[in-house]
């Protein structure tokens, strides 16, 4: 790997990671609560 | 490169490596799905279907995981390079088992005779400006075209059109489709199944990837850091005897690349760290057979010039040395590809 690409890596990387947790977190927070059995759509 | 080595052809290894990864892949998916049965007997077609697109989707999540922990783990121990040789086909197929999840996912949708109202899973446009109820399947469909495009692209042939360098950069778009498939899942399946197994694979992965990233992000950072040049911009490598024989040091200028200095005996020959191939650490690699072997896929090169043994071609930039006061010195502007430039030390500077 150059140095450049370490240099890019060292930028984007941590940006994404920190991306990847905002989402997966905010995903996490804001999900609907659970439906009754009967009315549960199970949708690929 | 290695005369040993066989790009194309299917060594021992390879057949092993490939092996134990499709017996691995075809175990976790069938004890996915048997136990899902048993815990949720399907009650129609669709039902059935559903359990083989989770049991192919977490396959390929954790798949596309363990693909991230590779490289890391290859830095910090040198026993995972190993599997680091055959990782382009982790890759391959991993895009496969991704595909099935896929199509599985088409059948579903085409056992029920509702195939035709797929499309407006992508096109409502309104649905991009929410998080909650974002077209997660948009995210999951560019991953996969980006891991397409890294199998498709996976072969030597490509490495060599490209160029190291572009190659490199187009597969390190493979943290961008990572981060597609968490918020793939995120958005979507953990949205209506409120089991606690989906976040914690979510969360297990994140942090096992994250963690192995740092730790070999700071041991990279230490060496980046480079050391200072003398006063004729020089740089110290250390006493010759501090190099193991038969390895390397690797040194960096505060701005410039890495340089391996390799000993072999008595003979000394310092060399650009990044290996014709693909730029692997070749200050990682040995001596073997008289040649510097590349840790990553056994390129060799010839201490006294850079040269791979005939009848390869490649040849790697080689930079001077010299032994001023007892310490080997090199001087960090590198000397064109394949310019002899060893030396030797006496006895008893060893």
């Amino acid at each position: 790997m150059t140095r450049h690409h370490r240099r890019a890596h060292r930028l984007i990387w941590p940006a994404l990671a920190m991306l990847i947790a905002l989402g997966f977190t905010m995903a996490l927070a804001l999900r609907p609560p659970p439906e009754p059995p009967a009315a549960t759509d199970r949708r690929p | 490169m290695s005369v040993g080595y066989r790009a194309v052809q299917w060594s021992r290894d390879k057949l092993v490596y490939d092996g134990i990864l499709v017996a691995t892949t075809a175990l976790y998916i069938l004890a996915f799905a048997a136990i899902a049965w048993r815990m949720h007997p399907p009650k129609n077609l669709p039902d059935a279907i559903d359990v083989w697109i989770r049991a192919f989707g977490t396959a390929a999540f954790l798949m596309l995981s363990a693909i991230l922990c590779i490289g890391p783990l290859a830095r910090l121990d040198r026993r995972f390079l190993r599997l680091l040789h055959n990782r382009r086909h982790f890759g391959v197929l991993t895009f496969l088992v991704a595909l099935a999840h896929v199509v599985l996912m088409l059948e579903w949708f085409r056992v029920q005779g509702v195939l035709h109202t797929l499309p407006a899973d992508f096109l409502t446009f309104g649905d991009y400006l929410k998080f909650i109820g974002f077209p997660f399947k948009t995210l999951g469909l560019a991953a996969l075209s980006i891991m397409f495009i890294m199998a498709a692209t996976s072969h030597d042939f490509w490495l060599a059109f490209l160029r190291p360098p572009v190659w490199k950069a187009l597969h390190m778009t493979v943290y961008a489709a990572y981060g597609l498939v968490v918020l793939h899942v995120a958005l979507g399946l953990m949205q209506y199944e409120h089991t606690p197994l989906i976040p914690l694979m979510l969360i297990g992965s994140l942090t096992v990837v994250g963690t192995l990233h740092l730790m070999a992000g700071w041991r990279e950072w230490a060496v980046d850091r480079g050391a200072p040049a003398g006063i004729d911009g020089w740089i110290a490598v250390g006493p010759p005897a501090s190099i193991p024989d038969k390895g390397a040091r690797i040194v960096a200028s505060p701005d410039g690349e890495r340089i391996a200095v390799f000993r072999d005996g008595n003979e000394f020959g310092a060399l650009t760290n990044l290996c014709a191939h693909q730029n692997g650490p070749i200050g990682e690699g040995r001596i073997i057979d008289g040649c510097i072997t590349c840790p990553w896929h056994g390129y060799q090169y010839r201490l006294a010039d850079g040269c791979a043994p005939p009848p390869f071609t490649e040849r790697l930039a080689t930079y001077r040395l010299r032994l001023n006061g007892g310490l080997l010195e090199v001087d960090p502007r590198p000397l064109p590809p394949g310019t002899p430039a060893s030396i030797r030390c006496p006895q008893e500077a060893l």
